[in-house]
């Protein structure tokens, strides 16, 4: 049992060859939104609202988050660097016959967190949502279902629409 | 009828002999063992039997004797080693190698190696480690500040019949690092607000405890000095994280979603 020069070299070559290859693509969100659902007041059933339009009050250029002629569900982007957010959330509502759009204001208050994911996604700011505040022109109200946000897609908060 | 006379019938009885002496001779030879000179000299005891089963065989205690004889005979057969067989001081380079070929991240460790029997070796090792890796995709600089890592098990040398110069071993490791690290310069663009911020997570410490299957082999180069080389199995046991994440990199263990890590060593044996 001798050992030659090009078993040590074998041997390096699939040491190296066994510890070098690796998958650097990130599998994962790289950034952790809120997501809320729209639920019928009274209820544990998701509602589909009509006509919706959703928006950050703020937000450069007035852009929209959601613009939508029904939706079920919506991700609202939190601002990283401060400690509140606050959307405007316009419904169309049908009252005695008549159509109207209301607005109610959604107030987000929550606590950034810098968290590094992992070597392929790198770093990104979690959430701990302390509260949440609505006015009621015509959402009924809001629940906090997950207070944690991170880049795990899960329900963070529940917004009750009447129905009638 | 012939008369017998006395010729005739010393002939025939001379034929009739002779017949049945060949005929016996064909069919029932007599087969002597001759004695041979050396049959009745004392042989000296095979090089290496043990005084008592010299002893044994003086008195007439054959089957003693013999049996001891052959327990003697395995026994030269195979080696039995020492307890302490030898020591083996290491030095780890595998990491040097890879860093060199632009790896983001090292452990160098010493260690020591007791050769107990040629058969069971504990181990104990000592080093440090360190990282720096700013990948494309990543969006910040990650720093393992160099920390510490221990290692402590024991291997199994396959080859313990064999001289102590070439090993084959499986073993069962333990590590444990306490660790620090940090993640600088980390930016995240927010697409809807438009304000991209910019953040570090410094002052993270953390420790992990793991442990390693490991399996290799370990040759002499010349003289005192060997190389070895082992694939290592690793899972954690206490898993290091914080409320700002987990860490990427553990000294002595590799990167945290590693399974496999391989090591390579230069021993010289005392």
């Amino acid at each position: 049992m001798r050992l030659q020069a090009t078993d040590i070299v074998l041997a390096l070559i699939a040491a190296v060859t066994l510890c070098c290859c690796s998958d650097d693509t990130c599998y994962d969100n790289r950034s952790a939104v809120p997501s809320v659902f729209f639920y019928a007041s009274g209820t544990t059933s998701q509602f589909k609202a009509d006509v919706v339009t959703i928006g950050g009050i703020g937000a450069p250029g007035d852009s929209l988050i959601v613009d939508s002629t029904s939706a079920s569900k919506c991700a609202l982007p939190l601002r990283p660097n401060v400690t509140q957010s606050r959307f405007f959330i316009k419904m169309m509502c049908v009252t005695g016959g008549d159509t109207t759009f209301v607005t109610d204001t959604l107030t987000l208050s929550y606590t950034p967190l810098p968290y590094f994911v992992s070597h392929e996604c790198g770093a990104m700011y979690y959430y701990h949502i302390d509260g949440a505040e609505v006015t009621t022109h015509n959402v009924d109200s809001i629940a906090i279902t997950n207070a944690d946000v991170t880049n795990v897609t899960r329900e963070t908060l529940r917004i009750y629409v009447p129905t009638e | 009828m012939c008369l017998p006379n006395s010729v005739m019938c010393r002939l025939l009885l001379f034929i009739l002999l002779t017949v049945s002496a060949l005929s016996a001779t064909a069919q029932d030879r007599r087969v002597i063992t001759p004695v041979k000179p050396e049959t009745n000299v004392v042989k000296p005891p095979e090089k290496g039997t043990s005084e008592e089963t010299i002893q044994q065989y003086i008195k007439g205690d054959t089957l003693t004797a013999e049996r001891k004889a052959r327990e003697d005979s395995i026994r030269r057969s195979y080696h039995r080693y020492p307890r302490l067989t030898s020591l083996d001081p290491y030095v780890s380079f595998l990491d040097l190698i890879l860093m060199a070929c632009g790896q983001d991240y090292g452990s160098f460790g010493v260690g020591i190696n007791m050769n107990m029997w040629n058969r069971l070796i504990p181990t104990a090792e000592i080093g440090l480690g360190r990282a720096k890796t700013s990948p494309a995709d990543m969006n910040g600089v990650y720093r393992g500040k160099v920390s510490p890592y221990f290692k402590a098990g024991a291997y199994y040398n396959f080859l313990f019949k064999k001289a102590p110069d070439y090993q084959i071993l499986v073993g069962a490791i333990l590590g444990y690092s306490p660790f620090r690290y940090e993640v600088t310069g980390i930016t995240e663009s927010n697409s809807y607000w438009k304000n991209p911020t910019e953040f570090d997570i410094t002052g993270q410490k953390a420790s992990a405890l793991w442990g390693e299957v490991a399996a290799g082999i370990k040759v002499k180069l010349a003289g005192h000095v060997s190389m070895g080389w082992n694939v290592r199995y690793h899972f954690m046991l206490h898993s290091p994280k914080s409320d700002n994440g987990r860490p990427w990199f553990i000294p002595g263990y590799g990167t945290r979603s590693s399974k496999l890590a391989a090591t390579a060593a230069i021993y010289y044996s005392f």
